[in-house]
């Protein structure tokens, strides 16, 4: 599978409705400029979902709406483009109130065992890495809790 | 130019069935004050049927059929009476906006929040593909302005 493939179905899955337990996601931006960092998709959503009568005075009443993100790269399996990532989603989750947000990191090849490691390690609550290796079927995800479900929700498309 | 302009059935039946129903309810009313009773024949039916399909495509044709036209320079909508063109490079960002129910747009974005929605799953167009061409259109044309660390909605 290529990478423009593999996040044409991660968008599909995000956009209608793959993610709902988690936030509904709505609009989606490709090759976008976020400070020094182009991030090859950026989706944008709300925890609230939107819902049809019953479902949606229901999220209205329990559920607390704030804006969250999915943001996705590629070509990186040195990870040499993650900490200005990082930085440049901090950044905009600052400004645009955003308590947290994923980040998809594609490769069409294996990741090195340091990038792994250092994304097995990462612990930051507010933003939740997924590694994607196409060819190696393979997912590493921080270990924060928003990390984790990222996991779930970066699964391979056959 | 490219044009589409596919006839939206969902909007046409529904307007004509509202219109139908309505004014069933009309005539029930009015021959009720008038007769004391309600007064139905298959004939008053097909009257009825017949002037809700009138009303309702002149309804349907002036708010909801949307023609879209368009080239690798600009496009022109035209949603019932109101009728809009511009030019690519007019606009600096472009996304892909899921509406619900099955309906997608394509939004193009000027500098701040404003923007302007292609409705592309009325348009029978593939949203995805369309949204890709648009990006293109508008990186052939003057690239907007590097959005920073902002919103791409702002």
């Amino acid at each position: 599978m290529k990478i423009r493939e593999y996040l044409l179905k991660l968008e599909d899955n995000l956009m209608t409705g793959g993610g709902r337990w988690v936030a509904d996601f709505t609009e989606s931006f490709w090759e976008l400029p976020v400070g020094d960092t182009t991030f090859d998709m950026l989706i944008l959503g709300h925890t609230r979902p939107r819902g049809f009568l019953l479902s949606r005075f229901f999220s209205w009443i329990a559920l607390p709406n704030y804006p969250v993100a999915c943001f996705a790269y590629s070509d990186d399996p040195e990870l040499k483009r993650l900490s200005p990532s990082l930085k440049a989603i901090a950044e905009y989750g600052e400004k645009e109130e955003m308590p947290w947000a994923w980040l998809v990191i594609v490769n069409e090849g294996p990741f090195s065992r340091r990038a792994r490691a250092l994304v097995e390690k990462n612990d930051t609550k507010e933003i939740g890495i997924a590694l994607v290796g196409l060819a190696s079927q393979e997912i590493t995800v921080s270990k924060s809790y928003i990390g984790r479900r990222m996991g779930r929700l970066a699964k391979r498309f056959k | 130019m490219k044009t589409t302009a596919p006839l939206q059935i969902g909007n046409l039946l529904k307007t004509i069935a509202f219109l139908f129903f309505g004014l069933l309810i009309l005539w029930a009313l009015i021959s009720y004050l008038m007769l004391r009773e309600v007064y139905l024949h298959w004939v008053l039916l097909v009257f009825n049927l017949l002037l809700s399909i009138a009303l309702g495509w002149r309804f349907y044709k002036s708010n909801y059929h949307t023609t879209f036209a368009y080239d690798q320079d600009g496009f022109e909508i035209e949603r019932g009476d109101s009728r809009l063109s511009a030019r690519w490079r007019d606009y600096s960002r472009v996304s892909l906006v899921h509406l619900g129910l099955g309906e997608s747009a394509v939004r193009l974005y000027k500098d701040g929040d404003d923007f302007l929605q292609i409705p592309v799953s009325s348009l029978k167009l593939d949203p995805s593909e369309f949204r890709f061409q648009v990006m293109e259109f508008v990186k052939g044309q003057e690239r907007g302005p590097d959005l920073g660390a902002s919103s791409p909605r702002r």
